[in-house]
This record gives C-alpha cells, structure tokens and sequence, in this order.
C-alpha cells in the first residue's frame, strides 16, 4: 500500500483529474507506471463528488490519498451571479448599501433586507432583535460582513463573539471606511458556500475513518498566488487558473501566452494590475492580467434577423454545453472543429458521445442548416469557412500583441485546432503541470 | 512556431467587423479614417461622444500639416475640433491608406493643447515632452497617460499584415459596401415619417425637426433644428451635437459595428448658426449637456415614431457629470437617469451618510482637505429637481467650477 497524490483542474465546464503514486525517499523520476488515473469530465454532465466516488474512492484502499492539490477556475460560475444572498452585513447606520455608489450598474454583492445597521451605542440585546428580523427574511442566512467604523476594538470583538456563538462564519472588513475593500470582504462572504461545497466534497469522499473512530483527512491546497496553499482568502480563487498559467510561463522564460482551453481563448503577458474590475465593482486585489481573444469557444453560431451568419456577443451557458457533449441544440463555436476534436484522444475523453456517428451527423446537418438559412450572399459561409475565419480571427489578434515568436508559450486543450497558425503545439495537460510544481 | 504567413488575409463580408473591433480594442473612442477622410470604423463606449469630433481633428491636421506613418498629434482645444480640456484627442498616422484618431480622459490636464506633435516618426517629441510634461506638478500620471497611449498606437503599427489588408483600397470598398447594406437592412425594418419636438431649455426654445423617409431608393435621416435659438450664451461646436446625435441613430438602428461613411452620408443635419450651435465655447464648458437635450430629445422622437402605443410626454431628465480636483488627485462621477456612477470620495470628504435605498442615492459628505475643486457639467431640469440634487452647503448648485474648503458641507440625492 503506498499512498497517492490527487491534482485536480476544476473549471467552470469541465474536470481533469490525476491520481499518482506518492514514493517517500530519493527523488525518482515519474514513469506511466506512478499514474494510477487520469481522466477529464464535462461538468454539466456530472459532478465533482460523482467522479470522486466513481473513479477516485475506489483507490482510496489501495492508495490513501494525502495530499490534494487544485487549480481552479469553477469560481468564475459565480460572475454572472448576485453575491451575499446568506450574508447579514452589519454597518454604521447611514451607510447601507453604500458599496453601491461607485457604480449602480454592478451586479448587486449583498442581499438589502439582511443588512443590520447599527450605531456605536448599540446593545447586545439590540443585535439579538435584528438577528431576528433579519432570520425572518431568510432563515438560511450563515454568514456575516462586519463594516463598522468608529467602534472600539472591544465592541467590535463582542459582535464578532456574538456572531460566532450563532454558528455564523464571520468576515470582518479591515478597513469600513475604503469601499473596495468593503467589496472584497462581501466576496469573500459570498463565495464561501461555493468553495465549502468543493473542500467538503472532497473531505466526504477521500476521509478515511480508523478502527479508533479518529478520521484522517487529506491535506487540500490550492494554487493560490505563485503556490499551493492551504490558507488563503476566497477572492483568491477567482484567479487560481490565471496565476497558475502565469507561473508556467514566466518558468519557461516566455513573454507572451496563448491559452485556448475549451472555457475560454486568452492571451496572458508578465503584467499586473493593482485593481479588479469585477463583475461587483472594484476591488483592490493584485491579479495577473489577460485579454480574450479570437472569437469565445462558447459564443453560439447563428443566423441574425437580418439574414446573416453571427456569432452570439455574450457565449452560451456552460449548461447544457456544446453539441459536442450531445445533450445541446445551440450551435457553439467550438462545435465547428468536431472532427478534430473527436480525433484526439484526450478530448475525446470529455466528449465521448463524438464515438457515435449519429452525433458527428448531427453538428455537421446543423452546419448544413446554419448554411441554408443564410440570405444575401451567393456564397453562403459553410463549416469549411467558418473554421478558417475562427483561426484567421485568432491569429491577426495574436499578431496585435506580437513578440519574437521564439517566446511565446502556448497551452490549452483546444490548442490543436490551431496548429496552421503554429505547428509546434504539443498536447496540455493541467494534471501534469500541477504535478510539475508539488 | 507562430507563422504570419500561414494567415488567410481576406474578407469575410459582416464578419469584418471582429477585424476592426480587436484593431481597436485597446481604445475607448477611436476611428479610423482612410487619406480621403472616408470613416471605415468608429468606436464609441463613453457617454460624452466624440465620433465627429475626431473626424474633424483629422481634418484639421491634414489641411494645416504634414502627417506621415509613425506620427502623433494631439490636441484638447474645443475651439478647433476638442470636446474639453481632459478628453485629448490623439491623431496618427499608421500606413499612407489608414489613419487612426482616438480620444481619452486625463483630469490632471486641466489647460489648453494646442495642436501639437507628440510622437514623430515614432520618437517623442523631446521639446513637448519637457515643455508639457516634465514640469507639470503631476508629472508621473501625465507621464503614465500618454505613454500608455503612444504604446496602444505602436501595437496597432506593429500589426504589420494586418495594416497592409486594412490599407487595401479594394477591402475598404468591400466593407463599405457590406456597412451600406446593413443600414439599408435596419433602416427598412423601422418606422418612416416625420415628427417634431419643441421644448424649453433655460428659458430658450429647442425645436427639433425628424424626417426619415426612403425616395427613390435613397434612405434619408433629417434632422433639422432651425427654430432652435438655444445658442445664445449656450454654445457648443457643430461636432459637438453631431457625434451625439449619430450615436442616438447608431444605438436605434443597432448600427455600433457598421458605423462608416456610407452611413453617416445618410444622416442630413440642418444646424443654422445661432441654432443649437454656435461658435465652441473656449473650454467646451456646455458640451455635457447641450449632447444630453439633444440625445433625449432625439430619443424620444425615435421611440415615438417606432412605438406602437402613444408615449408619456416628453421630460428632460437631470443629467451631471462631476469631477473633484484637489492637488493631485482627482475622482469622477456621472449621475444620469438609468444609473449612478461615483468614484470613491473618502480622499477628499468624510462620508457621514451613504445609503441607497430603493434607487435612491444619498451621501452627505464633509470636505477633509483644505481646498477642493468641484467641476460640474449639469443639465438641470425642474421635472425632477426635488428627487435629484447637488447641494453645497445646503445650497443647490448647477454647472460650472465650485470651490470648496475644509468642513464645506456637500449632499447627493439622486433617484435612478
């Protein structure tokens, strides 16, 4: 029995997942033989818990797993989201909602009816009457941001206890008076269920439990900054994807990097910015910046009112997918480049239906449609035309960020559909380069 | 290896659009222009538009001066193609077929530009530099706003291929060719015919004259404002309300992408002198808001003609733009009838109520520093004064320069 090693790339539409052999002593180099399991999962088609039970949990005897090491991007499902629909925020009074101010059109980061405004001569006995009001409201409510400015150090300990002692998780902003940090601790609030469910997840299927009834749990770390780490703040999350690829490239001394994953195309450059403009408001948080580019894999391939072929501004829900997964009627982009797709062996993994020919005939009749129904042209854009506008599209976007070619880095599942653009690209694997930097 | 040579330069028809829009990604309004003066691309994303006012920069300096690839020119004056002091309009040269003209915002610039070249044959202009920048007491943000636009301007040029396609006499007939039919398209899915506005704007008469009509195959947008006799003390350059008026027709028509010459040769403005315009005013102090009358107005003329049901009638709505000024730091805000904008003002008040409920907007702020500047661009109307205001020291203010000292009281109310 020796015990094993998990990486997981969880991203906001698929998994991968690689469970190796951990050998204590001299360093040796890892061979096929120290894999004991490497797999990728389109995610609206299972779960994380579902492929921890079916794939890794039957392991766990052989192989304890005791260490799990995560790079994620699942957070970014939250984006389109409201935050803080369980978080009671607890500010001066006169001040509610005023993260609002810098910009009304934000997504909304906490729930207005659970704010509980107090003045620096509350009570105790007071806060127990908002805690009720506001229970009212919504009975789920289990996590509380306390902004107060002005209240001693003792007061604010006192509300924090009595918190606390409800079983509350307790987020206290640092600083009440500088609104994006206000936003901050109302992300990190609002984000906490998600990242609970994935640690818990994870805790129910790999935790062990002795004959001496005392469990043993393996050690989770994310990628966090430049590190896998087991203590870091939620909003760190949102960027674990991008600090992850930012370490690989600036390792391999590159200055620019071309990432086409099925969730997203990007080009990444060795340049921070102080400040997040998210989907909530500002946040003073350093992150890596990237820039989309090329057409979104997920952008939906339609015919306009007007007769022409377009590709949707706003890309397709992750749910149910593209026709690839074989569960979608919307025409994704990503769609176009099924016969590559279904040729290679790791993408053909997430998409297994692409085995069925009925499936192949499917998008392709579904092309051939999207080509019927387009007017004003004599030469309609069939699939052959589409696929080479969406590869031109991504290589005059490369050109504008263009450095000597010798040092750009380019990773991403999806990076063999542009191999006419540059025929050096070899297949990626998160799993592996998680594996890289334990 | 990354291989130019391996990419397909050709037109793919509408989808041309995606060429120009990652071309001017990195710009918040730009244009490109070809040496006719012909707009192949606008991109416009800011509320105070300066789609023609960029043409006419464009025009200036190729009437007065020598512009060549690697060549930048700038200028802020609203007297010769500006919109105001902060919004500096840069003017360059990328290829002799393809000129890119673009604007953006720096508070700290709070003095005239006169035409000027900033970058030539892609080397600074060592004596603008040191004349303008070096001495200026915020320096290092100048220094970081004009850098960042010179370097936007080199990764456009560098984009070498792509220049010599977008250069392409042949391409730039094929697109606007592919803009005239989208507008042909949109223009046949709306309402024609003819209506008018009249309205009161500080005690002056605003009329506004819409036709839209098809004659002979020919599609027409006129608009015509020669009851107007608003330009007296108001005054705003031509530029000025066209870009706004354009924008409104682009946003009806869901034109954003299409928007070139062969489209705005469809737009007729009658604008007399002494109507709606006039001579600019030397610091564009009334733009703000002589292009918010206008877009409302003309907003309204559009949706009634395209509304099946009677709309309510016309009410101007409060519109402010704000900028705090006090050493160097600066913080803006933009407070209009959909949404509410204001950066974060705890450098320079101490917010002592800052609440929204139910749309509502209420800050009470006392000054911290010793002297602040308040810049107001304001379009005042009395329909909904007493659910929108500014006041210092209890008193309602409208637009101009407001000086404020340490303890100065300042309040927002501002329903959306």
């Amino acid at each position: 029995m020796s015990n094993a090693s998990l990486a997981i790339y969880l991203g906001e539409s698929y998994a991968e997942i690689e469970a190796r052999s951990v050998f204590s002593g001299e360093a040796r180099t890892t061979t096929d033989s120290d894999v004991l399991l490497k797999k990728t999962f389109f995610l609206p088609q299972t779960s994380l818990k579902a492929i921890l039970n079916q794939h890794v949990k039957p392991l766990v005897a052989e192989h304890p797993i005791s260490s799990v090491y995560i790079v994620t991007k699942y957070l970014d499902r939250l984006k389109s989201f409201r935050l803080g629909g369980s978080v009671i925020q607890v500010l001066n009074e006169h001040q509610e909602n005023n993260y609002t101010f810098e910009n009304s059109t934000c997504l909304s980061l906490a729930a207005a009816a659970l704010i509980i405004p107090l003045s620096t001569k509350f009570s105790i006995d007071h806060l127990k009457t908002e805690m009720e009001r506001v229970k009212k409201v919504n009975p789920e409510a289990n996590k509380v941001v306390i902004s107060l400015s002005q209240f001693t150090e003792e007061q604010i300990t006192s509300i924090e206890n009595f918190f606390l002692e409800q079983g509350f998780s307790v987020f206290t902003n640092p600083e009440p008076e500088n609104l994006n940090c206000l936003r901050k601790t109302l992300i990190n609030a609002g984000s906490e269920g998600t990242k609970e469910e994935i640690v818990s997840e994870i805790q129910d299927c790999l935790g062990s439990t002795d004959e001496d009834e005392s469990s043993t749990m393996p050690e989770i770390h994310f990628w966090v900054k430049d590190q896998f780490q087991q203590d870091f703040e939620n909003i760190d999350l949102y960027f674990s994807a991008d600090q992850f690829l930012h370490h690989l490239f600036k390792n391999n001394k590159k200055d620019l990097l071309i990432h086409t994953d099925l969730e997203r195309w990007i080009v990444m450059k060795n340049k921070t910015s102080p400040v997040w403009n998210s989907p909530w408001g500002k946040v003073d948080y350093e992150h890596i910046e990237s820039e989309a580019i090329g057409i979104h894999p997920f952008s939906e391939v339609k015919i306009h009112s007007s007769g022409h072929l377009v590709f949707s501004k706003v890309p397709a829900a992750i749910e149910p997918g593209p026709m690839l997964a074989g569960r979608s009627v919307k025409t994704l982009v990503v769609d176009a480049f099924y016969k590559t797709i279904s040729k290679d062996d790791n993408l053909i993994q997430l998409f297994p239906k692409l085995n069925e020919n009925v499936l192949c005939s499917k998008i392709e009749s579904q092309f051939k449609v999207l080509e019927k129904g387009q007017a004003h042209y004599e030469e309609p854009f069939d699939l052959k035309i589409i696929q080479d506008f969406v590869v031109n599209k991504l290589g005059y976007d490369i050109l504008l960020h263009k450095v000597k070619e010798e040092r750009l880095e380019w990773t991403g599942h999806l990076n063999i559909l542009f191999k006419k653009l540059d025929n050096a690209v070899s297949p990626f694997s998160w799993t592996a380069e998680i594996f890289k930097r334990i | 290896m990354f291989d130019n040579k391996s990419l397909q330069l050709a037109s793919y028809g509408h989808l041309d659009y995606h060429y120009f829009q990652s071309f001017l990604n990195h710009f918040k309004n730009a244009s490109l222009v070809n040496l006719n003066g012909d707009l192949l691309f606008s991109r416009d994303t800011e509320l105070c538009s300066t789609t023609t006012s960029r043409l006419v920069s464009y025009q200036i300096v190729k009437k007065y001066l020598k512009l060549n690839p690697g060549d930048i020119f700038i200028t802020n004056d609203p007297e010769n193609g500006g919109y105001s002091y902060s919004k500096v309009f840069f003017i360059s040269s990328l290829t002799t077929n393809l000129f890119l003209i673009w604007s953006d915002d720096i508070s700290q610039v709070q003095f005239k530009i006169p035409l000027s070249p900033l970058v030539e044959a892609h080397k600074k202009n060592a004596m603008l530099w040191s004349m303008m920048i070096e001495p200026h007491p915020q320096k290092q943000s100048l220094t970081e706003f004009f850098e960042a636009q010179i370097e936007h301007y080199t990764s456009c040029f560098r984009a070498t291929p792509y220049l010599d396609f977008l250069s392409e006499p042949d391409f730039q007939q094929i697109w606007f060719k592919t803009c005239k039919a989208e507008f042909d398209r949109q223009f046949d899915l709306r309402a024609q015919g003819h209506d008018e506005l009249s309205l009161k704007y500080h005690d002056k008469l605003l009329k506004v004259a819409l036709g839209i009509e098809e004659k002979q195959n020919s599609r027409t947008i006129n608009i015509d404002f020669s009851s107007t006799q608003i330009a007296d003390k108001m005054c705003a350059a031509s530029h000025v309300i066209e870009s706004a008026m354009i924008q409104e027709f682009v946003y009806h028509y869901k034109l954003h992408q299409f928007l070139s010459q062969p489209i705005l040769n469809q737009i007729k403005l009658i604008m007399p002198p002494k109507s709606v315009v006039s001579k600019a005013s030397p610091t564009g102090e009334h733009n703000f808001e002589l292009q918010g009358v206008i877009r409302q107005a003309l907003k309204y003329l559009l949706l009634k003609m395209n509304s099946p049901k009677k709309p309510e009638k016309f009410a101007l709505k409060s519109e402010a733009q704000l900028s705090f000024i006090a050493d160097s730091d600066v913080c803006a805000g933009f407070l209009l009838d959909e949404s509410f904008a204001l950066e974060d003002l705890t450098q320079f008040f101490k917010p002592t109520t800052m609440s929204m409920k139910e749309n509502n907007y209420h800050g009470e702020y006392t000054v911290t520093v010793p002297s602040l500047t308040l810049d107001t661009f304001y379009l005042y109307s009395d329909f909904d004064h007493n659910k929108r205001f500014i006041k210092i020291n209890h008193k309602s203010i409208k637009s101009g320069r407001h000086q404020l000292k340490e303890n100065d009281q300042l309040s927002i109310h501002w329903k959306i």
